[in-house]
């Protein structure tokens, strides 16, 4: 009797657990950020002009300091912070440098303020 | 019999309880998202009109800008707009069909609940019964004997099973939807957070629209919440009928 009294306990006790990680993993889902992203490109600000390896969008950008911006990338479904100096600036786009690495996606929209590390989705990739 | 009874009673009120989420979501439910812009002037509006479809009362100098469909539509309309604009994002459509889906959700966990007590109280009532005639012939006489009963058992139990395999699918599948910048950075249950979006959301000027989605978020949000005792009752309910 005893015995059956334990057993109802942990089957009510598992099904309750199942029940938190099923409720854990919708939260976890609407709490992650989507984004969408782009690639930096190795391209001319002018005609005939200088190449820069990374150019981005300058709404990519957030100043940090009198000349250093913020730009977030995303590495393995996470989100970070490069900080970068602006070398060029023309028609709203950005030859930058610093702590980028090539070839990475880079944030252009978040549906949510973005912090270093954080967890996002990438549903769309804008391509220029 | 009385458990029948409260779980037909318990099954009506929850039936009508959805009734109220849907009647709420019904006048919102397909509307696109739109953006209340206020302080604008006409030539703003004019240069947003190229790119969504708009609305504009000059007199008051505000105006609507629906959602084209495509993806960032926030994001996109305030850059377009700039940080000085007084916008009130408006995707209560999208928040208000929440309050059902979450409600047919919960359902979903319920009933996959009771398929697992169902499954288990008859292969408890089988073993009862086999314990007792167990004195009075062997295993074979007795399968022989309860054919008919054993048979629709065992293809109840592989319906069950099936169905809760696709159950378990959608459930697991099922998301859900809130805007974003609604949501706290990092924790769910930030309450201060949620407040300051209120406060922010009511400091802007009333319009139709707005007023009219707050009272249908009320009934759908308080329909939604009574209907949640209901179903842990519910699921109580089931619980104790697999433990008899």
């Amino acid at each position: 009797m005893k015995d059956r009294k334990m057993l109802r306990r942990i089957a009510g006790f598992l099904a309750a657990l199942s029940f938190c990680a099923l409720l854990c993993q919708k939260v976890d889902y609407l709490m992650c950020p989507e984004t969408a992203v782009i690639y930096a490109e190795e391209t001319a600000l002018e005609p005939d002009g200088e190449k820069y390896d990374t150019v981005v969008p300058t709404a990519c950008l957030t100043p940090k300091s009198a000349d250093e911006y913020a730009v977030y990338y995303v590495q393995d479904g996470r989100a970070y912070q490069a900080t970068v100096r602006i070398a060029a600036e023309k028609d709203g786009l950005a030859a930058v440098s610093g702590g980028l690495p090539p070839g990475i996606p880079i944030v252009r929209y978040s549906t949510k303020p973005l912090q270093d590390g954080m967890k996002v989705r990438i549903t769309e990739e804008i391509t220029s | 019999m009385r458990k029948k009874i409260t779980l037909g009673v318990l099954g009506i009120l929850m039936l009508l309880l959805l009734g109220v989420q849907v009647w709420a979501v019904r006048d919102f439910a397909g509307n696109p998202d739109r953006a209340e812009v206020f302080g604008v002037t006409a030539e703003q509006m004019e240069l947003l009109s190229g790119q969504y479809r708009t609305e504009f009362s000059p007199e008051e100098g505000c105006g609507a800008v629906f959602d084209n469909g495509k993806p960032f539509f926030r994001q996109k309309l305030a850059e377009a707009l700039g940080p000085e604009a007084a916008v009130r994002y408006v995707s209560g459509n999208k928040v208000l069909e929440q309050f059902p889906k979450l409600t047919l959700w919960l359902w979903g966990c319920l009933v996959l609940l009771a398929f697992g007590c169902i499954m288990v109280y008859s292969v408890k009532k089988a073993a009862v019964l086999y314990r007792s005639e167990q004195g009075e012939c062997y295993f074979g006489q007795w399968v022989e004997k309860h054919m008919v009963g054993l048979l629709m058992g065992a293809i109840g139990w592989c319906v069950m099973l099936v169905a809760g395999l696709f159950l378990l699918r959608w459930l697991l599948s099922f998301q859900f939807f809130l805007p974003g910048d609604l949501l706290p950075p990092d924790f769910i249950l930030d309450f201060p957070f949620y407040k300051e979006q209120l406060a922010a959301l009511s400091t802007l000027p009333q319009t139709a629209y707005w007023g009219d989605l707050g009272s249908h978020f009320l009934w759908a949000f308080l329909a939604f919440l009574a209907g949640i005792p209901l179903d842990i009752l519910a699921a109580g309910v089931c619980w104790k009928k697999a433990c008899q």
